[in-house]
């Protein structure tokens, strides 16, 4: 695969959410607003980018073993200096992202990723695969907060819409709505793939 | 064997270079972090009882070492008493939620303010949005003695739907905040104004 595959296949054919459905414990809790899907995307694919890096380049070195208790160890690592890192130089960052680190420690996408793809590859292999996937988890977010916030508060990034605002779905915004769209959302990706086989 | 000392030795410099690097990050940040927060205990200082403009910190002895309280008096530019601050950790859904409450003397609610909180993202974090916070504000300047738990248990405050556990913790956190105002009050008539001593010199609370 070329570069520019790695980069695209975690949009759409290999969907760390939809398709490898990995991390959906933070992505079904951060999912019910936009504002959250973002920040959590953004989060969630700054450490991924930095674990694959840092796998990647050590993937030579570490027995084949012993594997993962080691990116574990490395992944928890990365997350906590980020963590304190931004805390310590960007308070208003932090404001916004704090959240959403700790849950980034229980995303297997990252740990996922390590395993499958940057123990096996160079690091810009390993670049492209985390900036796709990290984009991926991403648009997988934010489709699902998309129906979640419309119909859940009647809000789009926090602003009202006419019509939706009026007598909203609260169930939407509570994890059962989460898993009800998430799954309306896998079974419509599945529809289309099938009838592009078909064709 | 050989293989095995070979993998554990491995795994203890991988464990050994990780700690090393948390070591030297909490080094540099702790001490960023703190003055961070206390930056902006100050500023929440401030929002809870704006009449204020000077602080003082003080500690209400009892004779129970671990029930001390410790607060800060607030005093008016011409050194009035102008109001406590108190900080109170409410437990929430999460862990707890550190809040600031302003009082004025008489005991009024004036202001309230989330430092921090482990609530659920979109949910109970709403605490702090305008959504729950507003109400809340309106409720204080409109009822002369609000009874603070949420309208399920009887109370006049509205909860976040999806997040009463959240909300009953903040109502938790302005009770305890009152209880321990009617306990630091007697002492409050001697307390004098920090001797030219601005804000940001006195200790924060922890």
């Amino acid at each position: 695969m070329t570069l520019m595959q790695h980069l695209l296949k975690g949009f759409w054919k290999e969907n760390p959410i939809f398709v490898i459905a990995l991390g959906l414990c933070p992505a079904l809790a951060v999912s019910s607003s936009l504002v959250n899907a973002v920040g959590m995307g953004i989060a969630a694919t700054f450490v991924l980018l930095g674990s694959n890096i840092i796998v990647s380049l050590m993937r030579k070195i570490v027995p084949k073993k012993i594997r993962i208790p080691i990116f574990i160890v490395i992944i928890a690592t990365f997350v906590t200096i980020i963590d304190k890192l931004i805390a310590a130089f960007s308070p208003s960052l932090s404001a916004s992202l704090g959240i959403f680190i700790p849950l980034i420690v229980v995303n297997c996408v990252i740990l996922g990723r390590a395993e499958s793809f940057a123990s096996k590859n160079g690091p810009m292999d390993s670049i492209m695969d985390a900036l796709g996937m990290g984009a991926g988890f991403t648009i997988a977010l934010i489709m699902i907060a998309f129906f979640r916030e419309l119909l859940g508060e009647g809000k789009l990034f926090g602003y009202a819409i006419p019509f939706f605002n009026s007598d909203p779905a609260l169930i939407m915004i509570m994890a059962p709505g989460g898993f009800i769209v998430f799954g309306l959302l896998i079974a419509l990706k599945r529809h289309m793939e099938a009838k592009g086989d078909a064709r | 064997m050989k293989d095995m000392i070979k993998m554990g030795l491995f795994l203890f410099v991988v464990a050994a270079v990780a700690g090393v690097l948390l070591a030297i990050t909490e080094d540099i940040t702790a001490p960023k972090i703190a003055a961070n927060k206390k930056a902006l205990l100050e500023q929440a200082r401030k929002e809870v009882l704006p009449v204020a403009s000077k602080f003082s910190q003080n500690e209400h002895k009892t004779d129970d070492k671990a029930n001390a309280v410790s607060f800060s008096a607030g005093f008016t530019e011409s050194g009035e008493m102008a109001g406590v601050v108190l900080n109170v950790y409410p437990k929430g859904y999460a862990g707890p939620i550190e809040m600031v409450v302003g009082l004025d003397p008489q005991g009024k609610i004036t202001g309230v303010k989330i430092l921090s909180q482990k609530e659920t993202p979109g949910l109970g974090t709403k605490l702090s949005d305008p959504v729950f916070m507003e109400p809340f504000k309106k409720l204080l300047s409109s009822k002369e003695k609000p009874v603070f738990m949420v309208k399920q248990d009887g109370g006049d405050v509205d909860a976040i739907t999806a997040a009463t556990i959240s909300s009953r913790a903040f109502c938790a956190g302005i009770r305890n905040s009152l209880d321990l105002y009617n306990l630091i009050k007697p002492q409050l008539s001697s307390l004098t104004p920090p001797q030219a001593l601005p804000a940001s010199t006195t200790g924060g609370i922890k």
